[in-house]
């Protein structure tokens, strides 16, 4: 088989497993969900491995979509090898995810764990097409199937209230991402009358150099103020999807769904979107400086409000949900200051060690009976040795510990920004990096610390819980031994060593600019051992209480970050609220006495005469119809009188 | 002949299915309505996407004094539309219950309508248009008043309906007369009057009847009063052609008439801006009155009002993507909202309420019905790879080429439609359920009946260009091809 049918391959297999689930799942023996749910991603996983292997690379179309004028839209996809390095991500790692559901669903019954794994497919497939899509049009349909997904996947025990409302949340919040992107869309197209990536690109980099514009090397522009314009459009979309601020209130409230839900959405897949598409799109943001700017901004400040809310958190998931928004945080500042590859190494990174802690957490969780408060918990390290040093592991790894993967790739960041030359923006947001570096350490400390040391909670709802059954076990041994051994593939954080995942991607995102020096592995050791005695200290905090705790100084600061610096509340006032009143009030205030009083008024006169509402007796309507005709001639004689003059 | 018989059939049909029992006239209508599918999807296959004039076209001299001729033709905008018409016939034949009271009436008028809407599309006489454009009126005011299911005030529906109708239309008479006296051209035919314009001031004033004519019938904002007590008070399987198709009249008289034959209507002000204003507007109005509403009926309704928006912008973007999205989107609509009115009939018939905030949970208990509510619900809202967003994409395309600010204007449309739609699914299907009732979950009839609405959606949603590809043989100038 070629690339192009290796390809459709790739993306056809989970929607295919998603159409048979969907139609026959339920009716069927549950072993056939077992089998099909995961075995299609799985078969996709091997199908990418196959295309990594042949490195591939084509942009192949397949049928023309729409022809409408010049506007023309293939069904393409694009392999290169950031596609195909998303692909391995998202199937792997979601291989391993859809795997451990089905030991996590299992108490659900026959036709929900039929219908779970096929909204599992569903979202694989969408985020395969968003990441395979050679054009703008397609990345958008990707990008609207992933929120499609999302909110079954949030909704899926649609029986609550707050899952309901939670999952329109984040339908909503990522419409309002689509709608971004389509406007952006529609800048680019309206500049370059295209909208293949290929052709977008190609303009951008063959266009003459104008005055005034980023033009160092080969990369200059028509027009840079409708680049930034689709620019900062598309960082709508990446800001809705990513949940980065101040389109991130969704995220934390998507924690209603089952627990692989919450891995698949956090960790390989979906909130990463949005580093994919700035990564994707480097060639305008290596133009658009303004836009640019925001993307490491928004990321930076990301960072640091998500990982100080995470320090309040109770429930283990929200912890880990916030921590999420602050890791997406370090790969917005990443590429936005243009160390594209270290990124990409963050978001594979990332997607182990947290796919693993909420696997982790997910045991946790399921021998706990459901409980998610971490206070409730305690003393679990004894009781479930194999869950504890895995989220251990992850945890040192989202700490930044060395040799976990997260020390490689996080310090790779925050090393691309703080040796970025000449650079303001990048020493701030590096400074902000190192901040939230710190903070990481200690809630992720907390959180650990709070789980599995000191004595069992009086409140914990299971005095011997048992460990997860090996369906579960094993997805989360296997990204413990990634997380533990996979940084060895990049090690340019100590400055030395190889460099595998950048030179993979190089050639798709341009090779980053600078090198860094001796200064930054100092600091990179330095951040790391900061983080880890902030690790060791919330011991003292959260277990042995020898430190009084902090908030009892900054009580203020406490509610602030515990109502989440009061966005949902302010976003209710400013939009919800104002909505529906304007609905309702323009329904009784306008709509009916108004729009339609206006007509219902001068009705009325002829009602009132009709009576009865007969048609032949009453006369009305013919009388209607006479004085209609009558003004009709008059008007008829006015303009004929006109046209002669 | 094939046109005439394109129209003709179903009006014999129609007229014999009145007088026949229930049964009978229920089976004739099916082989009436399929038959003339039959024909339409034919004509649609053998149109020649290359060709820039009217194709099968009919000529035969009516009032020759006055240069009135029978004029039929079909153009790659006009073809859709009566392929439409044809479909949606078939399903509301087959969502007729034989157990309505005087069915085989309720057919004939259905069969009748069906009749008007066809010639009114193929018609390219302005006079013969305009004869259409009243007669299908009569069976639509028969059927809202007859099968009316307005309790309080029986009929009421139907006379403002009529009403309302009938002051833009008679405006439009005039309209009519204006243009023959004002070209000078002596004829009716739309091809040849679309290259003799009068002059801007007289364009202004017939622009302003007949867009009126057209506004009223879309219907767009401020005009659409009459929209949620006709489509309150109309039986679903009427609903089916009515808000299927008749809505899009309104919306192709302004691309076969208000466009091509006044392209530049300035006196006091410009129509050219005017209408893409009007169209936001109701792009807007129409999703926040959907918001505030709690009878499902009414939602949906309402919700047609703000999709007829984007097919209003999209018309006056004056540019390619613009009006031929436009065009999509009318099939796209009129595929949508037949499917959302049947399953709110449906919901409505188990529950007993059309009230989304008294039903919770009904998923459970209805899981395909919940299955197939949530893709039409999707595909309402615009969901990508369904057949809706094609369609809002290029109006939005259009919209934006023409002023950025329309098309983002138009795009709070797309942010709301979400909001008010799974409103709508959420509110019904889940939640905790607020009785233990059992109910019948759909029946495989009316699934029969869904199925090729919901795969519809789909085909449209993924390979749009089966339609678009004939899109460029248009039969006058003046439209973008």
């Amino acid at each position: 088989m070629n690339t192009g049918q290796l390809a459709l391959l790739v993306l056809l297999l989970p929607a295919a497993g998603a159409i048979v689930l969907a139609g026959r799942g339920w009716r069927l023996p549950r072993i056939w969900t077992k089998l099909v749910g995961p075995g299609v991603v799985w078969a996709s996983f091997v199908v990418t491995l196959v295309l990594f292997i042949n490195q591939a690379s084509e942009d192949v179309t397949y049928f023309t979509w729409i022809k409408s004028g010049s506007f023309v839209v293939p069904f393409n996809l694009l392999i290169d090898n950031l596609s195909i390095f998303m692909c391995l991500v998202i199937t792997g790692v979601g291989a391993l995810i859809v795997t451990y559901a089905v030991g996590y669903m299992a108490p659900e019954n026959d036709a929900s764990y039929a219908r779970f794994f096929t909204y599992m497919d569903v979202f694989i497939f969408s985020m395969l097409l968003l990441v395979l899509a050679g054009n703008f049009v397609f990345l958008i349909v990707g990008w609207a199937l992933v929120g499609l997904s999302s909110y079954l996947l949030i909704g899926f025990w649609y029986q609550r209230r707050s899952a309901v409302l939670a999952a329109r949340k984040a339908f909503v919040m990522n419409v309002i991402g689509d709608v971004g992107m389509i406007l952006g869309a529609f800048v680019l197209f309206t500049t370059y009358h295209s909208v293949t990536f290929a052709q977008v690109f190609q303009s951008l980099t063959s266009a003459p150099c104008l005055p005034g514009n980023f033009c160092a090397d080969i990369r200059p522009i028509h027009d840079s103020s409708s680049l930034e314009l689709a620019a900062f459009l598309l960082l709508v979309g990446a800001v809705a999807k990513s949940a980065q601020l101040p389109l991130h209130t969704w995220l934390p409230d998507a924690m209603e769904g089952p627990t692989p839900v919450s891995a698949l959405i956090h960790a390989a897949t979906m909130v990463t979107a949005g580093v994919y598409l700035v990564g994707r799109m480097h060639p305008i943001y290596d133009v658009a400086v303004y836009a640019h700017a925001a993307v490491a901004i928004i990321g930076a400040v990301t960072a640091l409000f998500a990982a100080s809310i995470a320090i309040v958190q109770t429930d283990i998931k929200r912890v880990l949900a916030y921590s999420t928004m602050s890791q997406i945080g370090y790969m917005f500042l990443a590429v936005g200051v243009g160390a594209y590859s270290a990124a990409f190494f963050h978001l594979m990174a990332h997607a182990f060690f947290k796919a693993l802690l909420f696997m982790a957490a997910g045991n946790v969780i399921h021998a706990m009976h459901d409980e998610q408060d971490m206070r409730k918990y305690g003393g679990l390290f004894r009781q479930l040795p194999r869950t504890s040093w895995s989220f251990l592991i992850g945890s040192l790894s989202l700490v930044g510990v060395i040799p976990f993967i997260g020390f490689f790739s996080k310090e790779q960041i925050l090393g691309a920004a703080f040796s970025k030359p000449d650079d303001t923006l990048s020493l701030i947001v590096w400074g902000i990096g190192f901040v939230t570096a710190l903070i990481t350490g200690f809630y992720t400390g907390r959180m650990w610390w709070m789980s599995f040391a000191g004595k069992p909670s009086p409140q914990r709802p299971v005095e011997h819980p048992h460990e997860a059954p090996p369906v579960m076990l094993i997805p989360v041994m296997v990204l413990a031994v990634l997380a533990t051994v996979g940084g060895v593939i990049q090690t340019r954080a100590l400055g030395f060593g190889p460099q595998a995942v950048s030179d993979f991607l190089d050639t798709v995102v341009g090779k980053q600019a600078w090198q860094g020096g001796i200064a930054d592995v100092v600091l990179s050791l330095v951040t790391m051992i900061l983080a880890g005695l902030l690790f060791l200290a919330a011991y003292r905090f959260y277990v042995e209480r020898t430190w009084k705790a902090w908030s009892t100084r900054f009580p203020w600061l406490q509610t602030l970050l515990e109502r989440k610096y009061y966005f949902d509340e302010a976003y209710n006032f400013a939009f919800v609220r104002p909505m529906d009143a304007i609905a309702e009030g323009g329904l009784t205030h306008v709509e009916q006495p108004l729009i339609d009083g206006v007509v219902v008024g001068t009705g009325l006169v002829t009602e009132a005469g009709a009576g009865s509402l007969s048609l032949t007796q009453s006369g009305y309507f013919r009388n209607y119809v006479l004085v209609f005709l009558a003004g009709a001639c008059i008007a008829a004689i006015l303009i004929l009188v006109r046209a002669s003059s | 002949m094939t046109l005439t018989i394109l129209w003709l059939l179903p009006l014999i049909g129609g007229v014999l299915v009145a007088f026949m029992p229930a049964r009978l006239s229920k089976l004739m209508s099916a082989i009436t309505a399929i038959v003339t599918l039959g024909i339409a999807v034919g004509v649609a296959l053998v149109f020649d996407p290359s060709a820039h004039q009217y194709q099968f076209t009919e000529v035969v001299p009516w009032v020759p004094q006055l240069s009135i001729f029978y004029r039929l033709g079909v153009d790659g905008i006009s073809i859709w539309l009566v392929v439409l018409n044809a479909f949606l016939t078939v399903i509301a034949v087959l969502a007729t219950p034989i157990r309505m009271k005087n069915a085989n009436r309720f057919l004939g008028l259905i069969l009748a309508m069906s009749a008007g809407l066809a010639g009114l599309f193929l018609a390219v006489d302005l006079v013969l248009f305009y004869v259409f454009w009243e007669a299908m009126l009569i069976p639509a005011y028969f059927l809202l008043w007859l099968f009316g299911e307005d309790e309080e005030k029986p009929g009421r529906a139907a006379i403002k309906f009529v009403l309302y109708t009938l002051a833009g239309s008679l405006l439009m008479l005039v309209g009519v007369i204006g243009e023959y006296v004002s070209t000078g051209a002596k004829t009716f035919d739309l091809a040849t009057l679309a290259t003799t314009p009068p002059t801007a001031a007289i364009q202004f004033g017939l622009f302003f009847v007949f867009a009126l004519a057209f506004a009223i019938k879309t219907p767009l904002f401020p005009f659409h009063s009459w929209l949620p007590d006709a489509y309150l008070a109309a039986p679903t399987p009427m609903l089916i052609t009515f808000a299927g198709v008749m809505g899009k009249a309104g919306a192709y008289g302004f691309l076969r008439i208000a466009i091509p034959l006044f392209p530049n209507p300035v006196l006091w002000w410009d129509w050219r801006w005017v209408m893409p204003v009007l169209a936001v507007a109701a792009i807007i109005w129409g999703a926040l009155m959907a918001l505030a509403q709690r009878d499902m009926k009414l939602l949906v309704a309402y919700s047609s009002v703000s999709h007829m928006g984007f097919i209003v912008l999209g018309i006056f973007a004056f540019n390619v993507q613009g009006q031929q999205g436009a065009v999509l989107q009318m099939v796209n609509h009129g595929i949508i909202v037949p499917a959302l009115f049947l399953l709110v009939a449906w919901i409505a018939d188990r529950t007993g309420t059309r009230d989304r905030s008294a039903l919770a949970g009904l998923a459970p208990r209805m899981p395909v019905m919940a299955g197939v509510s949530i893709i039409v619900v999707l595909a309402a809202l615009g969901l990508p790879g369904l057949n809706s967003f094609v369609g809002e994409f290029m109006t939005l395309l259009g919209a934006w080429q023409r002023a950025p600010v329309l098309a983002a204007l138009g795009a709070i449309g797309l942010v709301l439609a979400p909001v008010y739609m799974l409103r709508f699914f959420q509110g019904t299907f889940q939640g905790e359920p607020v009785e233990k009732r059992p109910m019948h979950d759909i029946y495989t009839g009316q699934l029969v009946l869904l199925s090729p609405l919901v795969l519809l959606m789909f085909v449209l949603g993924i390979y749009p260009y089966l339609l678009t590809q004939l899109m460029p043989a248009l039969g006058q100038i003046g439209l973008a091809r």
